[in-house]
């Protein structure tokens, strides 16, 4: 207990500084304002500020980037409550009573229930990452055969992402696993796929090709489409009574408690949490007939697990290595730009660095309940601003983010070409969590896979002589047996709902 | 909202030139990597190895997708069974591809057009004056905005990059020296 009080000591001592406690307040500031506009999500909006990782020295820049992701999550809950657009899934079960709430005057309420419900379960929360340390010095004595195996896990579990469709999810997995392939062989030295470009030859630059496929493919499809969202009526106050508050209480705890399970495991859909907490306040209340029609405990419960999530997803990264969201792995890719290696041995090797993330998220969620309550009218102002300058200052923004990665115009064009394309795949229905999951994963996987390779003579059977990896393989052949199960049921109801269909129309 | 759903044809069109696309490129990827040299002269895994492990099943599945790709179910129908119509819907939501009119077609044209001027800008003329013309020129033309509002905007935006830069020691291209008026070197 104490060498945790006193690792909490370490990373508060190198948080609490007046330049990292700066920035991790323009990191929730800066994450608000992007997860404010319509449709972006956290993995678009830490994608878009990525760059930061760049120019900022390490623990400034994770925290801030954490911070950022945080700012990111309440940011999409205003547009949840007030325009009914959910950034991303998990957002889905707010919008259900958060909207409900708006339409009857009681936006305020509805924000600041989400503010309290975030701030309640993001302590808890985090008062769990810090057991992250000890799964990590289990992880530490893992060989590359382990790694490899966990990594295959990881990669496996992308098909929780995958969404509607696990082939073209699949594919988006590939083909993010082959951009991290580009560059210079990690044994040979030899050139890979670098078409003969020197600038190819460290590899594809990955911040701005996760800058272009979330945050510019987001932004394209927003210019192109018909509807601009905007928001002009007075949101209500934002006190609540402690008859509110007596009436979440429960919701908050609940929810807290699946979003935190939920975040441990890795690739499971953000959206399955928030959609549980939503069901279990359902079942539990007394009054379930007012669900959908504005109870606050509708908002409270999955606001709550949506956050606690956020934060056990840090779990699996910190003691692993293995990011467990798209948003994850753009943290993931962060750490690695700074030098640094999320896993086991970052406890041991970067302590400030694991201990400083752990406090800084801690003091986001102070920062928030600070920044979210009392301005929650600032945030819903940029709302009013016309969506297209708000697009057109992202845009610019976003150029100079992709300069700065070389100070070249070459991550500008790449950030342009990865918009591009993932504009049009997303266009015919395919995911981008999976690459972003995969560009990252990608080089790891390929490393501990040649080297278990290369230290056992090429023999692949090699691949199977560690019982831990062993674990991990029959826990993929679980992940795909489950996988498949499901979607053949899935087809099975389709294919009755599609025969019933035509029977009653030839009736 | 007009979504994918009432225009099936000319998204299974999309759909399936998408995936030839893709088999092309992975089907030419995966030539490479067999070139690479699967396994070295000692036996260790080469530099194609990995890259064919994946380049293959993505051949398979762009095949897949070309022949079953277009069997999908929009999700609304699937989900509606097992959730309440309003969860469904706002889930629905999240996957709809809104269809992109004229006028969004002409949107995304001026931002292409206007990110060619600004790549062609951005290093000859220096990052102030690049963007200054890019953010004008895309408000204008995107969304239409009166000058009173384009213009102090374009300068906020600027003089909050700028400073940005400066502060957190960004180096960006500045041939005229603009930078020293925002107390920059």
């Amino acid at each position: 207990m104490s060498e945790i009080i006193s690792n909490l000591q370490l990373g508060f001592d190198s948080v609490l500084t007046l330049n990292i406690f700066m920035w991790a307040v323009i990191g929730c500031g800066l994450g608000m304002i992007t997860g404010v506009l319509p449709g972006f999500g956290p993995a678009a909006a830490t994608g878009l500020l990525l760059p930061f990782a760049f120019v900022l020295p390490p623990a400034a820049s994770i925290v801030m980037l954490a911070c950022i992701y945080y700012g990111s999550m309440y940011g999409g809950t205003i547009t949840s409550v007030l325009l009914n657009v959910p950034g991303e899934a998990s957002s889905v079960a707010t919008c259900i009573d958060g909207y409900a709430m708006t339409k009857r005057g009681m936006a305020g309420k509805a924000l600041a229930i989400s503010a309290v419900g975030s701030f309640i379960a993001g302590v808890i929360a985090v008062f769990g990452l810090i057991f992250s340390q000890k799964i990590a010095a289990f992880a530490i004595s893992f060989t590359y055969l382990d790694v490899f195996g966990f990594s295959l896990l990881a990669l496996t579990l992308v098909v929780g992402l995958t969404g509607d469709s696990m082939i073209k999810g699949l594919i988006s997995a590939c083909l993010g696993l082959f951009i991290g392939m580009v560059g210079l062989d990690i044994y040979t030295g030899g050139p890979r796929f670098t078409m003969g470009l020197d600038q190819l030859q460290e590899g594809l630059p990955f911040i701005a090709i996760i800058m272009g496929i979330f945050g510019l493919s987001e932004i394209l499809e927003s210019i192109g489409g018909k509807k601009q969202p905007d928001y002009s009526g007075n949101i209500g106050s934002t006190l609540l009574k402690w008859q509110d508050f007596k009436d979440s209480i429960g919701s908050i705890l609940r929810g807290t408690g699946i979003g935190f399970f939920f975040g441990l495991l890795p690739g499971s859909p953000a959206a399955a949490s928030s959609f549980a907490a939503y069901t279990v306040e359902k079942r539990v209340s007394k009054t379930p007939e007012r669900f959908g029609k504005g109870a606050i405990q509708g908002v409270a419960g999955p606001e709550s697990a949506n956050n606690a999530l956020g934060i056990s997803n840090f779990i699996p990264l910190l003691a692993l290595g293995i990011p467990s969201s798209a948003t994850m792995a753009i943290l993931l890719a962060a750490f690695t730009i700074n030098g640094l290696t999320p896993g086991p041995l970052l406890f041991t090797n970067n302590p400030e660095i694991a201990w400083g993330l752990i406090a800084s998220l801690a003091l986001a969620n102070v920062i928030l309940l600070v920044m979210a309550l009392p301005l929650v009218r600032m945030w819903v102002s940029i709302l009013k601003i016309p969506t297209m300058i708000l697009y057109t200052i992202t845009l610019s923004f976003m150029s100079i983010g992709a300069y700065v990665i070389n100070g070249s115009m070459f991550s500008v064009l790449v950030l342009w070409i990865a918009g591009i394309v993932g504009f049009t795949l997303r266009r015919f229905g395919v995911p981008m969590a999976p690459a972003a999951l995969t560009i990252v994963l990608g080089p790891m996987l390929e490393k501990s896979f040649r080297t278990a390779l290369q230290v056992n003579y090429g023999e692949f059977s090699s691949l199977f002589s560690s019982s831990r990896a062993n674990v991990a393989y029959g826990l993929i052949v679980l992940v795909l047996a489950t996988k498949m199960v499901s979607s053949i049921r899935k087809s099975n109801k389709v294919r009755k709902m599609k025969s019933s269909e035509a029977i009653s129309g030839s009736r | 909202m007009e979504t994918t759903k009432d225009a099936p044809s000319k998204f299974l069109n999309g759909n399936r030139i998408t995936a030839f696309v893709i088999l092309l490129v992975s089907g030419n990827l995966l030539n490479f990597s067999l070139r690479y040299g699967l396994f070295l002269e000692d036996g260790a895994p080469g530099p194609g190895l990995f890259p064919a492990i994946i380049t293959a099943p993505l051949v398979g599945l762009c095949i897949a997708w070309l022949i079953i790709g277009d069997r999908e179910v929009p999700k609304v129908k699937q989900d509606s069974d097992s959730k309440d119509e309003l969860t469904a819907e706002l889930e629905a939501k999240l996957d709809e591809i809104q269809e992109i009119d004229s006028d969004g077609k002409k949107r995304i044209a001026w931002v292409f057009f206007w990110t060619i001027i600004m790549f062609a800008t951005f290093e000859r003329l220096g990052s102030i004056i690049s963007l200054s013309i890019y953010a004008t020129g895309l408000l204008f033309s995107i969304s239409n905005t009166k000058s009173w509002k384009a213009i102090p905007s374009t300068l906020l935006m600027i003089l909050l990059v700028t400073f940005g830069a400066i502060k957190i020691g960004v180096t960006l291209p500045d041939p005229f020296n603009l930078f020293r008026i925002f107390g920059g070197q």
